[in-house]
């Protein structure tokens, strides 16, 4: 099989699931499209090295890296407001509509904040590998990370009593 | 329930029922891919042609602060001499081969390539081409037309004098059989028959490294077919011949 279809084979199998963790990152399926595209264009280029490793993990890397390096751009922070203060909450669809609240919900926050909240609590990378990761101080990303939180509780994503455990560690995967 | 827990719940959730709209993912990225690799390219050789435009245009400038220009009046007394020696050019009959001067890789911190010639003063030549036998392929390129009414084709030259040769020289360009002109220009600020000859003075040109003076140009040809540079300069007078053609690229 040839490299292009090889990725072509690749990003046929991975791409919703790239788009998904995408949305995670920047709350919006267009801009996770664009952005899941843009790093597997990167992926393209790194593919004889990664065909043997784990194409999957390093495209979502630069995926997150992508974003937090938008997140510097001060477009980025004009975040929506629709929706804020007001506390949201899940309706009579339930599970259903249980996604569209999350992403309102990230939409309110900063993209940097959105990042950190994703390696934290979705990938399940410790504060240190997030700052590795992101190549950022870790009381950068302690700080991003305890604001995120803050903002999801006061519109009602989290509750008020759910604290982070003090164990620093791996969180669920 | 941990904090962590229930965030990575619903961070998993925050991608339930999303489905992408990009039908062909694969080809789409591929199509841009190659899109990225063709503005790369068109980048990369605009930068080029501004960056030859301005050091012309600032040799140009630089041969005007130096009396070195095409008008007789400013001209120096040693450009003067120079332009004054008889063109030496061989005579090719009909039907003979261009006897083509045959070209060498040069390798320096300014410029590489293949360069034509082995006197004090070389053109290094930026087309397609045989170029090592001196045969230059100016492919589909289009003619342009001047204010009076001919065509012509540009061949891309940078015009270098080795280390230890600091002085003047001047290059003149003729066809040695058929009908046709050339017209050899410094820079590439366009096209303008008759501000030729090249006309390079004593001392740095703008691009001065290691020994090398280069002068970035065009040589202006109507037709293809065989032409040669005489080169002129202290203590020197070379000819240069290069066979110019237009063969289709695939």
């Amino acid at each position: 099989m040839t490299r292009e279809a090889e990725f072509a084979e690749f990003v046929s199998a991975r791409y919703r699931s790239l788009v998904r963790y995408g949305v995670t990152l920047v709350a919006d399926v267009g801009k996770a499209e664009d952005l899941a595209q843009v790093a597997l264009m990167k992926t393209h280029r790194a593919w004889p090295r990664l065909a043997t490793g784990s194409p999957d993990a390093y495209t979502r890397r630069v995926m997150a890296r992508a974003a937090w390096k938008a997140g510097r751009r001060r477009w980025r922070f004009e975040v929506p407001t629709g929706d804020v203060p007001e506390r949201l909450a899940a309706d009579q669809y339930g599970e259903v509509d249980l996604g569209d609240l999350v992403r309102r919900a990230l939409r309110t926050l900063p993209a940097r904040q959105r990042v950190v909240v994703t390696l934290r609590f979705l990938d399940g990378l410790t504060e240190a590998e997030t700052a590795e990761l992101l190549g950022c101080p870790l009381g950068t990303v302690k700080s991003r990370c305890s604001r995120g939180l803050a903002t999801l509780r006061a519109v009602g994503l989290l509750d008020d009593e759910e604290q982070p455990s003090p164990q620093e560690g791996k969180g669920a995967r | 329930m941990t904090v962590e827990e229930r965030m990575h719940d619903l961070l998993e959730a925050a991608g339930d029922n999303v489905e992408p709209l990009t039908l062909e993912p694969a080809q789409r990225v591929l199509r841009r891919i190659g899109q990225r690799r063709r503005r790369v390219a068109s980048v990369s050789v605009l930068a080029v042609v501004i960056a030859v435009a301005v050091t012309g245009t600032i040799v140009t400038l630089r041969h005007s602060a130096n009396s070195a220009s095409t008008s007789a009046a400013t001209l120096s007394i040693q450009s003067r001499s120079l332009l004054a020696r008889p063109l030496h050019l061989p005579s090719l009959a009909a039907g003979e081969s261009c006897p083509a001067t045959p070209g060498e890789r040069i390798d320096t911190s300014l410029f590489s390539g293949v360069a034509l010639g082995n006197g004090p003063v070389r053109v290094l030549l930026a087309d397609r081409g045989s170029l090592l036998h001196g045969q230059v392929d100016l492919g589909s390129q289009q003619q342009l037309g001047d204010a009076h009414g001919s065509r012509w084709f540009a061949v891309q030259t940078l015009w270098f004098s080795t280390p230890g040769y600091n002085g003047p020289f001047v290059v003149r360009g003729q066809r040695l059989a058929g009908t046709g002109s050339m017209e050899v220009q410094p820079g590439s600020t366009g096209l303008a028959p008759g501000s030729g000859p090249l006309i390079v003075p004593s001392g740095p040109t703008i691009n001065t490294s290691d020994g090398y003076r280069t002068v970035p140009g065009s040589s202006w040809v109507t037709a293809p077919g065989c032409y040669a540079w005489q080169v002129d300069g202290k203590g020197f007078s070379d000819v240069i011949v290069v066979d110019i053609s237009r063969a289709a690229r695939g």
